[in-house]
């Protein structure tokens, strides 16, 4: 059993932190704060933590580090959270996942005695035939293999995420010894740095390490063990105010230009910085063995982070395997906490004494040598481990234990050096997989490089600083012949089916060797076919493993055996964090009448970033009203462009295809904007308010779009033309409808009569001190004037309107309504009722066009276009009355087969009976023609081509 | 994408903040054949090294220039002026 | 003559702002509470709205000759970099973009300097909401709202950049004591929601002019 520590023969235990308590699956776990939920399990004695994915095997505590995928565990509702990473609170509530009916007695185990008929693929094969039985099979799956699960009712949904953002001069990812010094080193050139480390201490795994600090590059720390020097290294840059230390950051991803991502707490770091150290150390090597995920199977460091840091002896009797002097560190402090050491296994032959090795022969603790695990017995915790021959075969001894610890040599933790997109290359020499060439700007340094000792992590951390401080390149550095720790045999050759691999899906050497034999023999599709390192840790305690053992059992070369890409999400990050607040994902543009609309009870509809008011009240009583009485619409969206100067003429001639050089002071006209390749996309009014001036109102969704573009033709261009943007600057309605001259007439001194302000044309006056510029345009089809006015006086102006408008019958109306209105009328809206296809002589506006010009945007295309024969028209159509109305995009159809659609559909309140705009075959588009619409349930209406438009057709109303 | 890109005016600045527009290229005489305006419109070179584009300045200078960018490895690239590149040649 | 309303209408509704007028617009004044927004001022931060701030914007080869007519000394600031005295501030923002804030109903003055403008002016007034930051702790809203560095050594008080806050647009000027946000009106509401959003977790309230009245000089804030 595992317990808590008072005294520890080798340094002061710390027993500062205040008892808490928390639940775990209902029961109450004892904790000291400072706990993780890992440490505080394992000095409760609970062995199994979690169900593995597939056979449901128990998985105990590993690396007590988060870098497997056996802590995983569900906190207040929020899965997949690292119970290794999470700090112990008061009161929480922890609950294991992927088990029934519970974590000690899983049904689901039944899988792993199957193990022999659930090949890789199993399901795949089994089930894909006949069709009807995969997704059955599939949810029943789903349920056994799996992770924990979403709580659906979005009870963490208050919490507060928030994205921010840092520029370091240097950002240091790795607070061990080599990040620090790295930082000191920085420091000391005047640098702002950014440190970042995934826990909740700084020092790394020199925390929990007794080696005395000797010849290092910073004298104060001379003499000191390596847990009382990185303490003293990390207080002494504490307070400096050019350095920021992020605690407890869990570094994700390393993105294009060096972009460094970071989830700490709730907020999604986003670092950009001159230079990035990564320092971010290694792991211990994962040892493949036959039962080799047993719950009491631990990682060296793992153990020692658990007695040194949390104070706990993790078991009572102990065996460690080692091929390094870190093993007996390890067994010593094993020691100097109780635990019964029942044997030191080293697979190195004698007479590789290094400094702790002597200690622990002073102890008479037994040491067997050129050995290794082969066997783990027991099924919910360790009981038993056989040892034997490094190669494997006979084992020749066996030991009762509740604790196994692996020292089998480092694995450096590349996940985000490979985000830098190098590949990971063995270095036979330092016997690990290391990424020789980072992308510029980014250094490594530390034992991601290949293990070191203290002191050369301090010195080679310290010239990293230094030379990103100064712009110099990486530094290489070798290491002494010492340093390096033998790789055993990817696979410990024991006999036994267990032999895991990956330990998140549940992949043995078995698996992976059928899965070769079956043709999957590259490492990158040994990983697809296996799903080898793509669980909750991708790769991370894997990878190395699997890139050797498919060199081993593939016969690949080192140089192609190597893992496959590693992408971010580097750590399990929250959708929350990623998505950030509401208001990350897109912002709203409100007109100035925004307020009043709401006011009046307005249904808003969004058009792009745009609110505009979709109606008031039903749409077909509010175009009566414009029919009838007078009504008002806010057309502030639209786009708003001036344009003046010597050369204005010949910039709009060649921008737009029509002429303008005639249109007089005071007059507007209808305009369109073709592309180069002639395509229809805009249309709107062009007016000389004041002579030399032209004012531009274009579409809602094109008011950015055609000023840029306006400014690219002028950066290109030689045009002295000015061109004003005052598309949020001036604001307008639409006050249109019969009575709209008598209402207007009353409240503004200005002549309205036919003779004096005829249609297409404008006029400037003021209204209550605000200026005004008039158009008669008549979009809805009624007697109407577009009055633009400043932004300012938006509100107001629409309050006074309604107010004087009040004893005329003024109503409010949207924008769905005015769709009815000008559908009435026969307009078009490009981008609506034309697409990329649709050229303007087809659409029917080719009278807008005035091809008699030198150049102008689209001028080769038209030409072209005019050649061709017009094989499709937009049409104005009616139906019968009492036909029921097809939705907006509907076929039309001739002999059975789609010739055209529907572009736009509506009832006219008017004429009562429904009317649009298709697109028809020339041969059927003359006015008077039928042609069929088939509705989406199938059955057909037949519409009329008309002449003009439905109501008005000759425009009386209009001009008169 | 996460490169910074470099604005002629503003710095340096997360991709994001600019619209690219398309491959520079010579616009043809208004006379020109239609199969040279055709091969304009919808011909794009997409090279594998060094191409010059136009980008804009959308959520800064609001600014067109044009980059010289390796599109290989996108943080090596050159902004300029358009009234530079008439310069160069 | 019809009252001008700060975009932030609504807003001042929502939060039951005490208004004033200034110069015929309706500004807020304070937002209920003058001692606990001063205080936060103080203390932590607060956002104020100065909208009604006369805005003029020259583009063009002239601009810089133009810019000079109105205030003298424009024509010599390095791009990203900007100019005050006591009524107004000049930011250029390109070699050829200028925008000139000025107190509010002064634009007719500046506009009366220049007779026949050479470059292409635009009276900004109406079409841009301005807000400014204040506080020690504006920095923290910042941070949480755009991704463009804004670190103090490298952006000093008085340069000015545009970038986005929140994806709105934005021409951020930095003062002594404050920030200043220029942007188009019609997003004016929908980013003082976003910065409120993520200000409140720093303590940032909204306050009026009574409390941080409009200055561009560090003497008279």
């Amino acid at each position: 059993m595992s317990r808590r520590i008072d005294s520890h023969e080798f340094y002061e235990v710390d027993k500062s932190g205040k008892e808490i308590s928390f639940l775990f699956d209902g029961s109450v776990v004892w904790a000291r704060e400072g706990d993780t939920i890992s440490s505080a399990l394992v000095a409760s004695g609970r062995k199994i933590v979690s169900r593995s994915f597939k056979y449901h095997r128990p998985r105990g505590i590993y690396d007590a580090d988060g870098y497997g995928p056996e802590s995983l565990v569900t906190v207040d509702d929020e899965p997949n959270l690292l119970a290794d990473r999470v700090l112990a609170r008061n009161g929480m509530d922890v609950r294991s996942q992927n088990n029934w009916p519970s974590l000690d007695f899983d049904l689901a185990e039944i899988n792993d005695v199957f193990v022999p008929f659930l090949p890789n693929g199993f399901y795949y094969k089994m089930f894909h035939k006949p069709k009807w039985l995969w997704p059955i099979a599939e949810k029943q799956i789903r349920k056994v293999a799996g992770l924990g699960s979403i709580d659906t009712a979005g009870r963490h949904n208050s919490r507060r995420y928030e994205k921010r953002y840092r520029f370091p001069d240097i950002c240091i990812v790795g607070g061990g010894p080599s990040g620090l010094a790295a930082a000191k080193a920085a420091l000391g050139e005047g640098k702002q740095v950014l440190l970042l480390d995934d826990h909740p201490e700084l020092g790394g795994h020199s925390l929990h390490s007794l080696a005395r600090i000797q010849e290092s590059p910073f004298s104060e720390l001379e003499g000191l063990s390596e847990h009382e020097g990185i303490r003293k290294l990390a207080a002494e840059l504490q307070d400096n105010p050019n350095l920021e230390i992020m605690s407890g950051a869990m570094v994700f991803g390393v993105y294009e230009d060096n972009l460094v991502a970071a989830q700490w707490g709730n907020d999604l770091m986003k670092i950009r910085a001159d230079k990035v150290i990564l320092a971010t150390g290694a792991s211990d090597r994962h040892l493949v063995f036959d039962n080799n995920d047993r719950p009491g199977i631990m990682t060296a460091r793992g153990v020692e982070r658990l007695i040194m840091v949390h104070g706990i002896a993790p078991a009572e009797e102990a065996v460690v395997v080692t091929t390094h002097d870190g093993g007996y560190h390890t067994a010593l402090l094993l020691h100097g906490a109780g635990v019964k050491l029942k044997a030191v296994v080293d697979s190195r032959a004698s007479g590789t004494e290094g400094v702790f090795e002597k200690q622990l022969e002073d102890l008479n603790i037994p040491i067997y040598r050129e050995m290794t695990a082969h066997r783990a017995h027991g099924r919910k915790k360790l009981q038993r481990v056989d040892v034997g021959p490094v190669k494997g075969g006979e084992s020749f001894q066996s030991f009762d234990c509740d604790l196994l610890v692996t020292a089998v040599g480092l694995m450096p933790r590349l996940n985000l050096l490979s985000m830098g997109r190098g590949r990971p290359e063995w270095d036979a020499e330092r016997q690990v997989l290391r990424i020789m060439n980072l992308p510029e700007d980014m250094y490594s340094v530390g034992e991601v490089e290949g293990p070191a000792d203290i002191s050369s992590l301090l010195q080679q951390g310290m010239e990293t600083g230094l030379a990103a401080a100064k712009g110099n390149e990486q530094p290489k550095f070798n290491r002494k012949p010492e340093e390096n720790i033998e790789a055993l045999p990817a696979d410990i050759e024991s006999g036994g089916d267990h032999h895991f691999i990956c330990k998140c899906m549940d992949v043995t050497r078995k698996e992976a060797c059928m899965s070769i034999d079956e043709g999957f023999d590259q490492v990158e599709s040994l990983k697809r076919y296996t799903s080898l390192g793509m669980g909750p840790c991708q790769g991370k305690s894997c990878h190395e493993a699997v890139a050797r053992l498919a060199a081993l059992d593939t016969g690949l070369t080192e140089s192609d055996a190597v893992p496959t890409t590693m992408r971010p999400p580097a750590f399990p990050v929250s959708f929350g964090l990623l998505s950030g607040r509401a208001h990350h994902l897109g912002p709203i543009r409100r007109t100035p009448m925004h307020h009043c609309h709401i006011d009046l009870g307005v249904k808003f509809l969004d058009a792009g970033a745009w609110k505009r008011p979709d109606s008031y009240m039903d749409p077909q009583q509010e175009a009566l009203y414009v029919r009838k009485g007078v009504a008002m619409i806010d057309v502030s969206t639209l786009g708003k462009i001036e344009l003046s100067g010597p050369d204005v003429i010949e910039f709009m001639h060649f921008m737009l295809p029509g002429k303008f050089a005639k249109l007089d002071v005071g007059r507007t006209r209808y305009a369109i904007m073709i592309g180069e390749d002639g395509i229809l996309f805009e249309d709107g009014t062009i007016s000389q308010i004041e002579k030399g001036k032209y004012y531009i109102s274009t579409t809602t969704g094109n008011q950015d779009a055609i000023y840029t573009l306006f400014q690219w033709w002028l950066t290109t261009g030689d045009y002295d033309v000015q061109v004003k943007n005052l598309s949020a600057g001036i604001s307008g309605v639409n006050i249109t409808g019969p009575k709209v001259r008598e209402f207007l007439s009353s409240i503004i001194d200005l002549d309205f009569s036919n003779e004096a302000f005829p249609y297409m044309h404008n006029r400037q006056a003021t209204l209550e001190g605000v200026p005004l510029n008039l158009f008669r345009i008549g979009f809805t089809g009624e007697l109407g004037y577009e009055i633009h006015f400043p932004s300012e006086f938006g509100e107001s102006l629409w309050n006074y309107f309604m107010e004087k408008g009040e004893p005329f019958g003024l109503k409010p109306f949207g924008v769905e309504t005015q769709r009815i209105l000008r559908l009435e009328k026969g307009h078009l809206i490009p981008g609506a009722d034309t697409d990329a296809l649709s050229n303007p002589y087809e659409a029917g506006v080719g009278f807008a066009i005035k091809d008699d010009k030198e150049d102008f945007i689209g001028k080769a295309f038209l030409a072209e276009f005019k050649q061709r024969e017009i094989e499709n028209r937009l049409v104005p159509y009616k139906l019968q009355e009492g036909d029921a109305i097809p939705i907006d995009g509907v076929a039309v159809i001739a002999d059975g087969k789609p010739v055209g659609r529907v572009t736009s559909s509506r009832m006219s309140p008017t004429l009562g009976y429904g009317i649009g705009m298709a697109w028809v075959p020339a041969g059927s588009s003359e006015a008077g023609n039928h042609f069929n619409i088939r509705s989406l349930d199938g059955t057909n209406v037949i519409a009329t081509v008309l002449d003009h438009a439905a109501y008005d057709p000759e425009g009386q109303i209009l001009k008169s | 994408m996460s490169f910074q890109l470099n604005c002629p005016n503003c710095g340096k600045r997360a991709v994001s903040e600019f619209s690219f527009k398309c491959e520079y290229m010579e616009r043809p005489e208004a006379d020109a054949d239609f199969k040279e305006w055709g091969d304009y419109i919808f011909l794009r070179e997409n090279k594998k090294g060094t191409q010059t584009e136009w980008w804009f300045h959308r959520s800064g200078c609001q600014s067109w220039f044009l980059v010289e960018r390796d599109t290989t490895n996108n943080t090596d690239h050159k902004s300029f002026w358009y009234k530079d590149l008439k310069q160069k040649k | 003559m019809l009252i001008k309303n700060s975009p932030l209408s609504g807003i001042y509704r929502r939060h039951s702002a005490n208004t004033v007028e200034v110069s015929g617009w309706l500004m807020a004044d304070d937002f209920g509470n003058p001692e606990k927004e001063q205080k936060h001022l103080q203390e932590q931060c607060v956002i104020a709205d100065w909208s009604h701030l006369g805005k003029i914007s020259l583009s063009g080869a002239k601009a810089s000759s133009d810019a000079e007519k109105m205030i003298k000394g424009a024509s010599k600031i390095k791009v990203l970099n900007t100019l005050s005295d006591q009524t107004s501030v000049a930011f250029r923002l390109t070699q050829n973009d200028y925008l000139l804030l000025t107190g509010s109903g002064n634009e007719e003055s500046l506009l009366d300097k220049l007779k026949k403008p050479q470059s292409t002016l635009i009276n900004q007034t109406g079409a841009m909401g301005c807000f400014a930051l204040g506080g020690a702790r504006r920095d923290e809203v910042l941070e949480r709202s755009t991704a463009v560095d804004l670190r103090r050594d490298r952006v000093t008080a008085g340069s000015v950049l545009q970038s986005t806050l929140h994806t709105v647009s934005c021409t951020i000027y930095r003062t002594e004591d404050l920030d200043i946000l220029v942007h188009s009106r019609t997003f004016s509401e929908s980013l003082f929601d976003a910065l409120m959003d993520v200000g409140i977790g720093v303590g940032m309230i909204p306050t009026g002019l009574s409390v941080l009245p409009v200055s561009f000089n560090k003497e008279d804030a």
